[in-house]
Order: structure tokens, then sequence, then C-alpha cells
């Protein structure tokens, strides 16, 4: 299963994520990205969603785990 | 050539710009398929970089040049593109299907325009020494001029001169906002916002002319005067022109792609120019928006990165089962004095209410309606707000083909 990398000190909030793939992100209560599932696990009829996700993000804090 | 057949040699995809929508085009096309070949040419001498650092850390110097950087060498080289930085395209032959550079033309099968906008510069003739903030470039060269405790004046109390001036005072520097609307950002917010946003910067101490026009801007790289239409002068140190920007597509004149008013690339519902095979993403383009019901340019970064996915998307759609039209809701962010600051939709609604302690400067919730419905939402350091409103706007979340 491929996985995620979040960046949080790097995560402004812009919350573009969290509208390109609701499945797998969420905002915590400091505004900031959390993931839904934390070990970082993206279902396989995500991953498109989350590659937008990725490709949106204005701080670059979320990228596939190598 | 829609369509090369198997066993033919590999499809050339040319993309002009390696910005948000080139690099973004370059990503997803690699992405979908191995065999393309991507040639990738920007006029820039820099590599790739992002914009949006550059009125924030990079001119204050928390980040590096480095940490602008869109991608890494490494990641670059994984992209397998053929990049070629510092070779400003002169022209492009829509009908032997060529790029015209200053080093050798580039043949392609497929062509992407994402050239973006450059800065308007109305007193260029008179102070060609003024400053611009756009380029890595021009931050370079700003940070040399504010060395020593300077007094900065920014024409343009837009996003861009409004971020450079949270930036400027936070290193200490005096600063001048010179702006012709009533408020600043005033033209994108309405007087509400910028009645608020006019009031946290003059916290900070930096100062407005509003309802200003500059008629003229004289003097010296280090010494320069800036005349307002009353007659009055301000003199600054520096002089920052941020009035605004312009699709960057003067050399796609009498090329075959269409041209609007002023100078954007006028695309179809899935982002082709009226050439063959030639398409558009970025702040250069306009398409008709199906959510908007109007044709929409977008001047802001996510857009960018959209646009340049979906091209990516439809060049290598292989049936019409997979075309599919571009649409998104207008979506930009902005930082200043820490506080981040973010907007969706339209702001030209007929009623704005505001809500946020006017006591403490640092949120802010604003809701746009048009005919009671919320068509636009703006706030200030509410980033879980921003999320839920900004869902319940018409055309919802961003589209993007493959979803
Ligand atoms: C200082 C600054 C701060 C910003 N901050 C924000 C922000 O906080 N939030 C936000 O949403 N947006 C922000 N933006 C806007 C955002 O950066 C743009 O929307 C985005 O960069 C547009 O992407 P693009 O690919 O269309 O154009 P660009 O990123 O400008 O890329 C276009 C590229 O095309 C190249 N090019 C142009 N003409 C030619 C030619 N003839 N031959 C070869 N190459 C050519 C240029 O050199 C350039 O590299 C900011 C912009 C600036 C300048
Ligand atoms: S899009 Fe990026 S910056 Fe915005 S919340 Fe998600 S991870 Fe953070």
């Amino acid at each position: 299963m491929k996985k995620i990398d979040v960046n949080s000190p790097v995560c402004i909030g812009a919350g573009m994520c969290t509208a390109a793939a609701p499945a797998v992100f969420d905002l915590g209560a400091d505004g900031l990205v959390v993931l839904n599932d934390p070990s970082g696990d993206v279902p396989d009829d995500a991953v498109e969603s989350v590659d937008s996700a990725i490709a949106v993000c204005p701080a670059q804090a979320i990228g596939w785990r190598e | 050539m829609a369509g090369v057949s198997p066993g033919a040699r590999a499809r050339r995809v040319c993309v002009i710009g390696a910005g948000a929508a080139g690099l973004a085009c370059a990503e997803r096309l690699r992405a979908l398929s191995a065999d393309v070949s991507i040639t990738v040419v920007d006029a820039d001498a820099d590599q790739p970089y992002n914009r949006p650092p550059l009125s924030k850390d990079v001119l204050s110097g928390r980040v590096g040049a480095t940490e602008a950087r869109l991608r890494s060498d490494e990641q670059l080289a994984e992209l397998r593109i053929d990049l070629r930085a510092g070779t400003p395209v002169e022209q492009v032959d829509t009908t032997t299907r060529t790029v015209v550079t200053k080093d050798e033309p580039v043949p392609y099968d497929d062509l992407v325009l994402a050239p973006g906008c450059t800065p308007v510069t109305p007193w260029h003739e008179s102070a060609p020494w003024i400053r611009t903030l756009h380029s890595l470039a021009d931050v370079r060269v700003l940070r040399d001029d504010l060395v020593l405790p300077s007094r900065v004046v920014i024409v343009g109390g837009g996003l861009i001169g409004l971020e450079a001036a949270a930036v400027l005072r936070g290193l200490g520097h005096g600063v001048v906002v010179v702006e012709a609307g009533e408020g600043p950002l005033q033209r994108i917010v309405g007087p509400q916002v910028a009645a608020w946003m006019e009031g946290r910067h003059r916290k900070e101490g930096v100062e407005f002319e509003l309802g200003r026009r500059v008629v003229a801007v004289s003097g010296s790289a280090h010494a320069g005067v800036v005349t307002l239409d009353d007659g009055r002068r301000v003199d600054g140190d520096v002089v920052v022109c941020a009035v605004g920007v312009r699709p960057a597509t003067q050399w796609l004149v009498g090329s075959g792609v269409e041209l609007g008013s002023r100078g954007e690339i006028l695309a179809d519902e899935r982002l082709r120019t009226t050439a063959p095979d030639v398409w558009a993403a970025g702040d250069a383009v306009s398409w008709p928006s199906a959510s908007a019901e109007r044709r929409l340019r977008v001047e802001h970064w996510t857009c960018a990165r959209e646009q340049g996915r979906h091209v990516a998307e439809q060049l290598l759609a292989a049936d019409a089962a997979q075309t599919a039209a571009f649409d998104t809701v207008p979506y930009f962010w902005s930082s200043q004095y820490g506080a981040l600051l973010q907007g969706a939709g339209s702001f030209h609604g007929d009623e704005v209410i505001v809500d946020g302690p006017s006591t403490s400067l640092d949120s802010l919730v604003a809701r746009y309606l048009t005919g009671g419905r919320l068509t636009g939402v703006l706030t200030v350091g509410s980033p879980r707000t921003f999320q839920e409103l900004r869902s319940r706007l018409p055309g919802g979340r961003p589209t993007t083909a493959a979803t």
C-alpha cells in the first residue's frame, strides 16, 4: 500500500488537502493537517485524490513516502 | 498529432514555462506516461522555484533561495524532463509545430503554454530602476537594496504589496503604501475587509496614502520620488512597483493562438487554445467556468497547479470518455504578520457579513453573499472555519479529471 508523509511544521493549514482528499486528510484543532489514518496508509482508491492533494498543497507539506 | 502510433518515436510534449502550472503539468505527464518526451523551456535562468515564498520568507531572509525551489535537482532528474532554463521563447509556429528560441528550435507534437504573467510597470520609462517583486532575481536585488534601514515606498496595496509591507516592517524598515483604491485590497475583497486590513497594517506602523494615484516616479534607484495626484511627493530610498500583472503573452501575437483584450490566452472548457494541439494553463489563461457562469482568469497558485495537471490528463486522454471540463473554486492564501489569510469563491457579493472581534486584529471571518447565497469566504487565522465555509460554496471542492 502507498504511504503518505506529513511534514506538519511547514503546514500552513490551507486545507487544500482536505478538500482534495477528505478521506485521508483532516485539519486538527490547531488548524493544521492530520491524517485520518495515522499509519499513513493510503487505500488504492484514494491514491489519485492524494496525488492531486500533494500537487496543490501550498506548503509542500505532504508527499509520498519513498 | 493526438495519437502517435505505438512503435513510432515518442510523443513530444513541449511546455513553455517552468512555473507552478508548467511544472505541475510536466509532473503529471510523467506520472501518467513513462514514454512521452517532455521539454520544458523557461526564460528565467534560475532553476524552477515557487513564487509565493518570494514576498514572504525569502524576502524576510527566513529561508534562502534553495528553499523556494519547486523541485530539487534529484526530483527533476527523476522526472526525466529536458529542462531549458534561461531560454526565452521568441515565437511559436503552430503550423510547423516548432517553438522558436535563441538556441535551437524545439519541435513538438503537443504544446502547453504556461507563461504566467509579468509585472505591470507604468513608470518604467522615467524610472527604469523601479523595483518589482515577481522573480527570484527581483528579491535578490531588493535584499541588496535593504541592507541598511530604509524607507520604502510600495506602489500598490494588493496582496504582494501588503505582504512586502508586512515583511519590510518586520525587518525594521519604514513603509508607505500608495494605493489608488479607498483601502488596501479593496478591489478584491471589498471595503469592510479592506478597512480591517488597513487597521492591521497601521497597527504595525505601515503608513498609507489611500485613494491616491501616482502621477510620476522620478529620482534615482536609492533616492526615489513618487508624485501623487494631489501634487504631494513621497520620498523613498527604494520604490517598489506592485500595481499588478498582465499575461506574459506578447510573443504569441500572430501565432494562431487567440488572445483576449488583456493579452490573456483564450482557452475552451478543457483548456485547449484555438491552435491545434496547443493547450494552456496558469495565470495567463482564461477559460469558461461552469460554476462561475463566465470566463475566469485566476492569478493564484493552486489554480495554476490544478490547471497544469488537468492539461496533462486531457492531453493524454485516449478517448472521449476521458475528456473533462476544467473548473475550480478560485482559492488564494496569503501570510501577513504570521497570520494566514485565505479566500475562496467570489468576493463581489451584494452582502458581506464580517464577524470576528474588531478589538483583536488576529482573526476575521467574512462571508460574501449573493442573493442570500454564500458565494465567497475570506478568513484570517481561522483555518477550520474557512474549510467548513469553503465546502459550502457553489462548485464545492476542486474538480480534477481523474477523480
Ligand atoms: C511574489 C509573489 C507572491 C505570490 N504569493 C501567492 C500566494 O501567497 N498565494 C497564491 O495563491 N498565489 C500567490 N502568487 C501567485 C502565484 O505565484 C501564481 O498564481 C503562480 O505562480 C502562477 O503560475 P504560472 O505557472 O501560471 O506562472 P509562473 O509561476 O509565473 O510561471 C510562468 C513561467 O513562464 C516563464 N515564461 C514566461 N514567458 C516566457 C517565454 N516567452 N519563454 C520562456 N518562458 C517564459 C516565466 O519565466 C515563468 O517562470 C504570488 C506571486 C508572486 C509573484
Ligand atoms: S494543503 Fe498542505 S498546507 Fe494545507 S493543510 Fe494540507 S498539508 Fe497543510
